[in-house]
């Protein structure tokens, strides 16, 4: 047992990201082992773990475990002593930070609060403090389990995911969490209550979510007890659920610089860090203090001997590797080149990440790309923007590999050497005469790991031009504020109140079954358990289903007449004969038949063509009045009174115009005129 | 000093939220601390000198109200130029945002304007509200308060404790206290919908629950032109200052006034931008800004950059009064606490002219009385009559009224001419005008309305006790 004077401060790094986003070079590398400048990105974490007081670090790892395995065993175990040790657990059933952590507890190593961290994180946060802290929040709140860290970042800022973008509710006086969601929509909705029950409440959009936590012992025995959660958003969900009947509490702490934090978790993510870390965002975890670089004026890093021909241009933000021989009439841009790199004459390179060993031969350009170790690119080639290339790959001479094409030396199905040369030469067109290299398809989704990783959402995709994204925001924005002009005065076209979206949905649903019902003829019993079923799943009242199904019939039917061509008075009145025990079902009082009457009138109305609706819809009234749904007095009534439709706000005046044009209509007129003499005789007699 | 604004005075409420005190009297006539409640508005703009005020009060009470302001201004010391525009009595009610907009439509308006309730009791010093507006030149400048002591309150006439609607009000601190979010809680159902465009441009906001809209707005005069056109805005506080809050994240460009008007005109579009009108001096400020920029990136096609948050062409802005205290007396929870609290809010306040007072013949002039109680907390109109061995305690009791011998009246508010005899215990009520009550009455937490009699030994609690065989309008 550890006493309470010796606290041991403990780590857990989670060294797997769920997803490859690194496409064929995470077919290679676990992404905290890549290359992140000319430095595994793990080193980074482990570095900070380590100086800033860390003392036990458990790393979990499931794929590509072996390497992690093997690069700690080679780097860092040597050097360990009694003040930073690490162990490295792996399985292949960490698919989840939940399955992780709830393998954790069951080890029973984690004696006290522990940072829970990612392997791609580079940071330069002060842990031991951060974690005395929290032992002091805990002792005020009791309930504590977990704080995060965020740190501050402006909507447009780099390093952010667009796929990872989430909105924070926090009590402002003491930053405890109230409410954290992830963003899908150009929309998101919060809790009235939150902002009822809390006196002031901060609403940040601008913090980036570091994926770094403080957590207590309680969060593994939480994640024990809840076999459901699997991520740490699942955790936050649940917390935040659970509070009024745990009383569990989660806190933000919102990091400002000089403090550093970000997850080099994708393309994107490794691009915008890398550039942070040239331009020494992440003091101290720069270049030349890490490794053995020089700092040179415009942020030009460069590692022992370099040959660089004289006339080639470095402008800035650059590193090169050891031994790196660059040839003459050379461009350099915002780069980063590992060790033993060779670069021919002419060639330009911009915002690429070349690793180890590349040869570049002449006359090549490379744009924002990342480039594996070993691989060969050979003369007159060029490399577009987000070209993803593995390891071992060769590639041209003479040809343009367009952008965002990935590429692997290795096929997956490479024990078929029959498909295997077929592909080759396919390949051979796009990748050039003596490439070694196949098109990387994704299939990320054969071990299931996408969906526990719960975004259905399209990750961004690296390499775009960066100015088009931002105008999307604002053009974006830009046109949806004329949407939301009128955001609060509700404009649902039937129904009144909040429901209106469930009444389209059941309004649509019910229009879809009539027509199949027509179409197949299904007899109206089974239509009506139909509606009956979808009325319960939207929760549809009563008193709205006489209207919502006389105005699906009248569209149902009109959309199947018009569809074949001439709607002709027959056929009409064919399928209503069909679907008249619906309407006897529905209908059963006077406010259902007039609201019937009003249905199918906003619906004709609704329509832009109204020299053939209107007819539809005297035919529609004439055979309902036939089979007695309807009666003389309420087809008067109704065309007496005008009553004013559903309409959106901004078209009233145009449905009052129309609706007129309708009631008054020649046909219409007609039939009400015949329909009163129809009256004064039945009375005469 | 005009401050090139024009104050209005909205003093036509029909005090809608507080039908049981207003039987008797226009709302902004009710006496709070023995003056009018118009009073408070018109102190404060007084100690402002602000020279243009303008009263808008219904048709048919100008005499009334113009007598009260009198009784209790100095009218040769006074700086108010004081106008008044009449509503005309019809069976709707004017909403705030109507009321400007016929105003507008009689030309009464000829400048930026502050807006001011009758209701409204602050002593925050309203030329600071003013200097802000002038700095930010915001299209609307509202007047906050961080201190909402009218939630602790209690209500006579209801139990427990009140229910009082909320504002939700979310500030950007990081751009000046910017006013990012205006709305009642009532608008919403269950969620409110935040769109990202917004949050892009605003990252960072509070949104209070527990502040205080005092209702002193400096609006922009061209903010009447929109208001002329949406005839659907009935209130300031409901519509137009929501719908402003939002348009500052509608980016666009100012479009030239020519071009709007040589376009076919779309009469249900209603643009708030196209009516911006910017300040030449801000125009000149920001030219300046474009001559020094122009240096890097010469482009004269850009010349009219796109307006997004926080350089939108409308801006509000909240300014907040941290200490000190304001209130709205427009709930009978406010309306007491406003008497309550008044030594609190204006320790200051001139003391009554005893002159001013008209004496009536018909008080009886006896000795003082013996043995009684007043609290120093207690304000006695001194034409009322106080019997021997009283006690009176926090409280407020207006003029003409008779207090029976070995009364107790505690956390009372009293109106004019009321009549308490003899052995009366009041406590927690609010007693309106010409009320009596008989002797040895018990009553606590109520509302006596005008004109009602209480009988003796009648003992009440939690209750409003409605009035008998006065109908309300005989007596305006």
């Amino acid at each position: 047992m550890v006493s309470k004077e010796n606290t041991v401060y403990q780590s857990v790094l989670i060294c797997d990201s769920f997803h490859n986003y690194f496409g064929p070079i995470g077919e290679h590398y676990p992404s905290c082992l890549v290359p992140l400048i000319n430095r595994p990105v793990i080193e980074y974490a482990l570095d900070s773990l380590r100086v800033s007081g860390i003392q036990e670090v458990y790393i979990f790892a499931s794929t590509h475990a072996d390497l992690i395995r093997s690069y700690v065993n080679k780097h860092w175990t040597p050097q360990c002593n009694e003040d930073f040790n690490i162990f490295v657990y792996s399985s292949d059933h960490y698919f989840s930070l939940g399955e992780i952590l709830r393998d954790l507890f069951s080890k029973a190593v984690i004696r006290n609060d522990f940072v829970l961290i990612y392997g791609d994180t580079v940071c330069n946060l002060p842990f031991k403090q951060y974690l005395d802290d929290f032992k002091a929040l805990r002792l005020k709140d009791k309930l504590c389990v977990m704080a995060h860290l965020f740190r501050l970042s402006s909507p447009l800022h780099r390093t952010r995911r667009k796929d990872d973008e989430s909105i924070a509710v926090l009590q402002a006086s003491d930053k405890r969490l109230l409410c954290y969601e992830k963003i899908h929509l150009k929309k998101i909705d919060l809790d009235l209550l939150l902002f009822q029950n809390n006196k002031d409440v901060e609403v940040h959009f601008d913090l980036q979510d570091t994926h770094i936590s403080i957590c207590s012992l309680s969060v593994l025995s939480l994640f024990a007890d809840n076999f459901d959660y699997q991520t740490r958003d699942d955790f936050i969900k649940g917390i935040m659920g659970q509070e009024e009947i745990l009383g569990n509490t989660i806190y933000a702490k919102i990091l400002d610089s000089p403090y550093y934090a970000a997850r080099a978790v994708s393309p994107i993510a490794y691009d915008a860090i890398s550039r942070d870390i040239l331009q020494r965002w992440t003091y101290p975890n720069v270049p030349d203090l890490l490794m053995n670089y020089a700092y040179l004026r415009n942020h030009i890093y460069k590692e022992g001997i370099s040959n660089i021909t004289a006339g080639s241009i470095l402008s800035r933000n650059i590193a090169i590797g050891d031994k790196t021989e660059i040839g003459a009439n050379v461009e350099i841009h915002y780069s980063v080149l590992g060790s033993n790199v060779r670069i021919g004459n002419n060639v330009r390179i911009e915002g690429a990440y070349i690793w180890d060993n590349v040869i570049i031969e002449d006359n090549c350009t490379i744009k924002t790309s990342i480039i594996g170790k070993n691989v060969i690119i050979k003369a007159s080639t060029n490399i577009n923007n987000g070209c993803l290339i593995a390891d071992n790959v060769i590639l041209g001479p003479n040809v343009n590999i367009k952008e965002i094409s990935y590429i692997d030396s290795k096929h997956r199905d490479e024990d078929d050497p029959g498909i295997l040369e077929v592909l080759q030469q396919i390949d051979a067109k796009n990748l050039g005469e003596s490439a070694k290299g196949f098109v990387w398809i994704d299939d990320g989704r054969e071990d299931g790991q996408e969906e526990s990783d719960g975004g259905s959402f399209s990750p961004e995709i690296w390499g775009l031009p960066p100015d088009e994204s931002e105008q999307g925001i604002s053009s974006a924005s830009s046109s949806e504020n004329e949407q939301s002009d009128d955001e609060y005065e509700y404009d649902y076209k039937f129904g009144d109140g909040d429901d209106g979206d469930d009444q389209k949905r059941y309004y649509a649903e019910v229009v879809d079954s009539l027509i199949r019902g027509i179409e197949c003829k299904i007899a109206c019993e089974n239509l009506i358990v139909e509606i009956n079923a979808s009325k319960h799943a939207y929760n549809i009242q009563y008193k709205d289903v006489a209207f919502l199904v006389s105005r699906a019939i009248i569209d149902a039917v009109s959309k199947l007449a018009n569809q074949e061509g001439k709607a002709t008075a027959g056929k009409i009145k064919e399928m209503v004969k069909h679907l008249s025990p619906l309407y006897v079902n529905y209908i059963r009082d006077d406010q259902g038949k007039i609201d019937c009457l009003k249905a199918m009138e906003e619906f004709t109305v609704s329509v832009m063509n109204q020299s053939s609706s209107i007819p539809i819809l005297v035919h529609f009234i004439s055979y309902l009045y036939d089979d007695s749904v309807l009666d003389e007095d309420t087809i008067i009534r109704w065309h007496q009174r005008m009553e004013i439709l559903y309409s959106p706000v901004s078209e009233i005046d145009q449905y009052v115009i129309e609706q007129k044009s309708l009631r008054s209509h020649a046909i219409m007129l007609k039939f009400i005129e015949w329909l009163k003499t129809a009256e004064e005789e039945s009375e005469s007699d | 000093m005009s401050f090139g604004i024009q104050a209005i005075v909205l003093a036509a409420g029909r005090g809608s939220r507080i039908p049981e005190l207003v039987s008797s009297q226009p709302k902004c006539l009710l006496p709070i601390g023995n003056r009018p409640m118009i009073y408070y508005p018109l102190h404060a703009l007084e100690s402002c000198k602000f020279s243009v005020v303008t009263i808008v009060i219904n048709e048919g009470q100008k005499e009334a109200v113009s007598e009260a302001i009198y009784n209790h201004f100095d009218t040769r010391t006074m700086t108010n130029r004081i106008g008044w525009f009449l509503l005309p009595n019809k069976d709707e009610d004017y909403g705030t945002a109507d009321t400007l907009r016929l105003m507008h439509e009689q030309k009464q308006i000829s400048s930026d304007f502050l807006v001011i309730s009758c209701d409204t009791l602050t002593n925050y010093p309203l030329y600071q509200l003013v200097s802000s507006y002038h700095i930010r030149d915001a299209a609307i400048t509202c007047l906050l308060s961080s201190s909402n002591i009218i939630s602790d309150g209690s209500t006579p006439g209801k139990k427990g404790k009140p229910v009082l609607e909320k504002d939700l009000i979310g500030i950007d601190y990081q751009n000046n206290d910017r006013l990012v979010f205006f709305n009642s809680e009532l608008v919403f159902d269950e969620d409110i919908p935040f769109s990202i465009s917004m949050l892009k441009r605003c990252p960072q906001f509070i949104i209070h629950n527990n502040f205080l809209d005092t209702h002193i707005y400096i609006i922009k005069k061209w903010v009447l032109d929109y208001l002329a056109e949406k005839r659907q805005f009935k209130s300031i506080k409901a519509n137009l200052i929501p719908r402003l809050v939002r348009e500052q994240f509608k980016s666009n460009v100012i479009q030239n006034k020519t071009t709007y008007d040589s376009e076919v005109e779309n009469k249900y579009k209603v643009d708030l931008l196209d009516y911006v009108e910017e300040d030449e001096i801000y125009k000149a400020i920001e030219n300046l800004d474009n001559f020094n920029l122009s240096h890097v990136t010469v482009n004269p096609d850009t010349k009219e950059k796109k307006k997004v948050y926080p350089d939108s062409a409308v801006k509000c802005y909240a300014v907040i009064q941290r200490d000190g205290i304001s209130l709205r007396a427009n709930t009978v929870t406010g309306y007491f606490e406003a008497n309550k609290r008044l030594r609190a809010i204006f320790p200051n306040l001139p003391v009554k002219d005893k002159t001013s007072v008209p004496s009536t013949p018909t008080t009886p002039n006896v000795g003082p009385p013996v043995k009684v109680q007043i609290g120093a907390d207690c304000l006695v109109s001194p034409s009322s009559r106080i019997g021997d061995k009283t006690s009176i305690k926090r409280s407020c009791i207006g003029d003409h009224c008779l207090i029976g011998e070995k009364a107790k009246i505690a956390n009372c508010v009293i109106m004019n001419h009321v009549t308490v005899e003899a052995g009366c215990n009041i406590q927690g009520s609010i007693i309106c005008n010409n009320a009596v009550i008989c002797s040895s009455a018990e009553i606590k937490d109520c509302i006596v309305a005008a004109n009602h009699k209480i009988a003796t030994y009648g003992q009440f609690s939690n209750e409003v006790i409605p009035p008998t065989f006065v109908d309300a309008s005989d007596d305006l």
